[in-house]
């Protein structure tokens, strides 16, 4: 399984999306669409920092990083790069 | 003089029209414009029949194209019903059966959800798209769809219609106990005496920028929005990642140069742990102004001690009385745990507390907080019964039998006349701001087959104020988000439970009532 597909089971179990699941694409934009809100981005940080062994500093927490599946992919694959 | 709320807008039009009075991102609008647009739609209104007193709803992400929503539906005698843009359709349509809403004013966004609307019950005949100048889809079947052309076409100048400042401008729906939202009818004066009372008790001027952080069902709105306008200020719509980022936040105030900040303190408190402030930020920033919850006193201590140029109230108030006390928070010292006051009442407003035996409370002695006064909403729409309840004579007044609301927020007085919040009578909890009645969720379970008995607890959080946690009884084997998946399709996301428990059996008292105490002593909370 990706990154991609774990972080989209994560967001489809644990924050509830509820559209079909096809319809979660990895560009699909989770902020201005309100898949993520206030709550649901530090259930995420939880989740990345449990699942991939990373830590997430609060000056990385910028939509920049979350904006996306695909974003979020690309800070993991940064942050266990450096 | 002026009586009805986009009296405001007019009056700042003609004083300053180039002025910014609203900031969207990228986008803004001057007062002329806002009140040239408003205008032409308030006359499109006019043209599809709408009449002074009916209800035209709002749906469609807060935007420049909502504000002027909000002023062409009061310019056109009617009043707004602002929709929660991401809640299911299901509340919506009840929302718009319930107040009996024809014209729908929308955007383009929300073009895959008319059908669904219209389908579960909806008794919308015109939708009205703010935002676009052609729309593809085809409306459902009973509807006309105008796009922004049909409103361009029309002149300028405020249509005439009459209207006095008892009128109806607006209703908010809250989540009800009996299952079903209710929706809390406000006048042009029950808004106005509160916006005036801002503008004057922090001094809002034309140079200021406030924020606007709260959606527009949501009656925090209220004060962004008409405090501006009545001042000639600029407010800056908070986007959608300023919410969820900390980081977000601050850059949003930084490059906006806020002046006024106003939110719930949920907001505030993730400001202060992952904002990444180092103190002395912001230096346009002069007020910040919170409500709807608790703010837990370590969060604003911190925040007061990194932003020491910056004054502090706490406003207070159920929907039912916009705003009716506040408190502006002196120094909190190290060692202080307990919450700050919710305060003492605003102008032109009077409240007092009531004993279980009806009467006056003295000060310490606790009692449920009565409101009175000319912020006191109208009733709630379409349901005497509930606002009779909510709406009696003055227990207190002698002869004068003025109606006076019961938060059914329980109160003690300080000596020094401040009144501190200590719970509340029934089932209605906050969590992040918002207000939820716990019947309501239970309403929504009881609505699945499966579903035998559920009960639906609050457990006290410091930084959300509640967390929600149910527990089931089930016929049959049915999954967890399977539940939630129904619960979706009928209450909005921040009601649905975060903590499930499953049972055999619920626990009775021995009048036969689930027993929430031994629930939530087994739950270990």
């Amino acid at each position: 399984m990706t990154v991609q597909d774990r972080l989209r089971g994560f967001i489809i179990d644990e924050l509830r999306w509820d559209g079909p699941g096809a319809a979660l694409t990895n560009d699909y934009p989770l902020i201005e669409r309100r898949v993520v809100d206030s709550m649901g981005i530090y259930q995420i940080v939880t989740f990345i920092e449990g699942e991939f062994g990373i830590e997430v500093f609060d000056e990385e927490l910028v939509p920049e990083h979350f904006g996306s599946i695909d974003e979020i992919a690309l800070f993991i694959e940064a942050k266990r790069a450096s | 003089m002026r009586y009805l709320l986009h009296h405001l807008l007019s009056e700042s039009a003609q004083a300053h029209p180039d002025t910014i009075a609203v900031v969207d991102g990228e986008r803004s609008i001057t007062y002329g414009e806002l009140e040239h647009r408003s205008n032409q739609l308030a006359r499109l209104l006019i043209e599809l029949g709408i009449h002074r007193g009916d209800r035209v709803g709002l749906y469609l992400e807060k935007s420049l194209e909502s504000i002027i929503g909000i002023y062409g539906v009061l310019k056109a005698g009617a009043a707004y019903v602002p929709f929660d843009p991401h809640a299911p359709t299901g509340r919506l349509a009840y929302i718009a059966g319930n107040c009996g809403i024809r014209v729908l004013l929308t955007g383009a966004e929300k073009a895959t959800s008319w059908a669904e609307l219209k389908r579960a019950g909806a008794p919308i005949e015109v939708l009205v798209v703010l935002n676009a100048d052609r729309v593809d889809a085809d409306p459902p079947r009973g509807t006309r769809l105008y796009d922004r052309t049909a409103t361009a076409g029309h002149i300028d100048g405020a249509p005439a219609v009459s209207g006095i400042g008892l009128d109806l401008a607006y209703i908010l729906y809250t989540s009800g106990s009996t299952g079903v939202p209710k929706g809390v009818m406000l006048s042009h004066q029950n808004a106005l005496t509160f916006v005036d009372w801002t503008v004057d008790e922090f001094e809002v001027r034309p140079d200021d920028r406030l924020s606007n952080h709260a959606p527009l069902h949501f009656d925090l709105s209220i004060l962004d929005i008409f405090a501006a306008a009545e001042a000639g200020a600029r407010v800056v719509l908070v986007p959608a990642a300023a919410s969820v980022f900390p980081v977000e936040v601050a850059r949003f105030i930084e490059r906006n140069e806020i002046t006024i900040w106003y939110s719930v303190p949920s907001i505030l408190s993730t400001l202060v742990r992952h904002g990444g402030l180092a103190g002395g930020e912001f230096p346009s920033l002069r007020t910040i102004l919170f409500a709807g919850e608790v703010f837990p006193t370590k969060y604003l201590r911190r925040l007061m001690n990194l932003l020491p140029h910056v004054e502090f109230a706490n406003l207070y108030g159920p929907t039912e009385t916009n705003v009716c006390t506040y408190y502006r928070v002196p120094p909190i010292p190290e060692e202080q745990t307990e919450a700050i006051p919710i305060g003492r009442a605003i102008a032109d407003v009077e409240v007092f507390a009531v004993t279980d035996d009806g009467r006056m409370a003295a000060p310490g002695e606790e009692g449920e907080l009565y409101v009175r006064g000319s912020t006191v909403m109208l009733g709630y729409w379409g349901d005497p019964e509930r606002t009779a309840r909510g709406l009696i004579p003055n227990p207190i007044g002698g002869e004068l039998h003025d109606p006076v609301y019961r938060t059914g927020d329980l109160v003690r007085e300080d000596p020094d006349g401040n009144y501190r919040f200590f719970g509340r009578r029934d089932a209605q909890i906050k969590s992040r701001g918002y207000r939820i009645e716990l019947g309501e969720i239970e309403g929504a379970l009881y609505a699945h087959p499966a579903v035998v008995e559920c009960a639906v607890t609050a457990i006290p959080d410091e930084l959300i104020t509640n967390r929600i946690k149910v527990y089931v009884v089930t016929r049959g084997s049915v999954q967890q988000a399977e539940l939630i998946r129904f619960c979706s399709d009928r209450i909005p996301r921040y009601m649905i439970p975060e903590l499930w428990e499953f049972r055999e059996v619920l626990p009775k008292t021995s009048t036969g009532k689930v027993d929430r105490q031994a629930l939530a002593m087994s739950g270990g909370v």
